[in-house]
């Protein structure tokens, strides 16, 4: 059987935007309207136009980026006592964007030129890894109203990789490629040693960013399955199914709602699905399911956090710090 | 691009599919009928760049330390259910494909079994995106987020000890 063989750098595969697809792009923002661009992996459920590409550092819209609590829907306004210890997107994307100036320096030193897109301009659905929005199944009316389960598209084209060749590759991660059973590249570029795992790998260090989160994550995970477990959850749930049979859906809890109806990517989202999902989040109104279920969390995180206050907090500072040093480093 | 897609026994993946929630849709006339595909890349059918997020079968000994042994299957982008996706190309039966999500072959222990709820670590060989895995599909449930921080040669052991720990994943 054949092993799977390392990508080629700078091979690019199809649909990537060359420069046609960039002059189109800027054609789109002059405002003439053009029928689909080849997307870029991205999933539209909803079969709504691809979005434009050659993203641009204008284009990062903060007020498009997920909240840590959101400000809409049955979820609104709900925190979870672990949250202070995770770190957020906007964290994410501070470290990132300093850790990217580092690499382009680093690389640039080696006599590369590496041209990384912004940070930004496509925010994921949740901004840490408590996913409040979504946590107990889908919690949005409006949402669901246009998207059944799914979420709304991107309005730009996620930004590709830099193109980069194979000594590129190698300088930048201390690998021979992007993949997981590369081999290790050598120890020097043309007379210049290389970073252990490259300039990548040198930039995170720098910044303190390789930080292990599986304490938070971990005990995140554990109170979201202990929760249902807990007599009122159960009750909860059970309650909320039975919302759904008198609505003609039979489903035993939020996550096996979203499997419900089929979905086909390349078409509308279905008719069927957006009345399955407005009813779910009828339902959860009319028992009160996410506030139970998060009143029993919340106990939950209480007690996970006394035992563990040290660790956590020690995990909360390492973050503060990482952020710190990465504004430092973008101030230069 | 790579031909990667893999072919198993059609009666035990058909089960298989059924079991992981993939409707099989049926045209009155076979000619017609939508097709299943069992892939272990999401780049094999989407027009994907390098940079992915690979779930791997096993754990390892301690996150951040290598690669486990065994099967992996590599992602690219949002994937909103790790069982698979239907695609349809024309809006008709036959312009139709099922994709269902298995490890690769031949990779050792996980090899042809389903990807969903299946894996045990995850590695993140992005040189800009970070990615989360969330343990329902739909993007819903608890989240994990497996940056590109760490060298794509090691591997980050997820969250939940017993499988039933993954079921979607997206750009952090």
């Amino acid at each position: 059987m054949p092993r799977r063989t390392s990508r080629e750098p700078g091979r690019l595969r199809p649909g990537t935007p060359g420069p046609l697809a960039r002059s189109l792009a800027a054609l789109a923002g002059a405002g003439l309207a053009l029928t689909a661009l080849t997307g870029c992996g991205d999933t539209d459920p909803a079969g709504q136009a691809p979005p434009r590409a050659g993203a641009a550092a204008a284009e990062v819209d903060e007020s498009k980026w997920p909240k840590v609590t959101p400000d809409t829907g049955l979820a609104r306004g709900l925190v979870l006592p672990l949250q202070q210890y995770m770190q957020t997107y906007q964290d994410s994307v501070v470290i990132e964007r300093a850790a990217r100036s580092l690499q382009t320096q680093c690389m640039a030193d080696f006599g590369f030129t590496v041209a990384f897109p912004p940070v930004g301009t496509n925010p994921p659905p949740n901004a840490d890894d408590a996913n409040m929005s979504r946590r107990y199944g889908i919690t949005d009316r409006a949402m669901a109203e246009k998207y059944g389960f799914g979420i709304p598209p991107d309005t730009v084209e996620h930004p590709p990789p830099p193109k980069l060749t194979a000594a590129a590759v190698a300088v930048l991660t201390g690998r021979k490629g992007l993949d997981p059973r590369a081999e290790p590249a050598p120890a020097t570029y043309q007379g210049k040693k290389i970073p252990k795992d490259g300039c990548q790998g040198a930039s995170f260090d720098r910044i303190g960013a390789r930080i292990d989160f599986a304490l938070s994550s971990r005990l995140d995970h554990d109170s979201l399955v202990k929760s249902q477990e807990t007599p009122e959850v159960q009750a909860g749930i059970r309650a909320w199914s039975g919302c759904m049979k008198k609505k003609g859906y039979a489903v035993a809890d939020p996550y096996a709602a979203i499997d419900l109806i089929p979905r086909v990517e390349g078409a509308e989202t279905s008719g069927k699905e957006i009345s399955a999902a407005v009813a779910d989040i009828d339902c959860k109104k009319e028992t009160d399911l996410v506030r139970v279920w998060h009143t029993a969390e919340a106990a939950i995180q209480t007690q996970q956090v006394e035992q563990n206050q040290l660790a956590l907090q020690q995990l909360k500072e390492k973050n503060a710090a990482a952020v710190k040093a990465a504004e430092a480093a973008l101030r230069g | 691009m790579k031909v990667r897609s893999l072919r198993t026994r059609m009666g035990a993946t058909a089960a298989a599919a059924a079991a992981a929630g993939i409707t099989m849709v049926y045209a009155a006339t076979p000619a017609a009928a939508v097709t299943t595909q069992y892939v272990s890349d999401n780049c094999d059918y989407r027009n994907c760049t390098e940079g992915d997020l690979y779930m791997n079968y096993h754990s390892v000994a301690s996150s951040g330390n290598g690669n486990p042994s065994g099967s992996f299957a590599a992602f690219y982008g949002n994937q909103y259910n790790h069982a698979g996706e239907t695609i349809s190309y024309n809006g008709t039966d036959a312009g139709t494909v099922n994709y269902v999500f298995v490890f690769a072959s031949g990779q050792g222990d996980g090899s042809g079994q389903l990807v969903k709820n299946n894996a045990a670590s995850a590695n993140n060989c992005s040189t800009v995106d970070g990615y989360r895995v969330y343990y329902n599909s739909g993007y819903a449930g608890h989240s994990q987020s497996i940056p590109h921080y760490w060298s794509c040669a090691s591997s980050t052991n997820l969250d939940a000890t017993l499988k039933n720990n993954n079921a979607s994943s997206h750009f952090a």
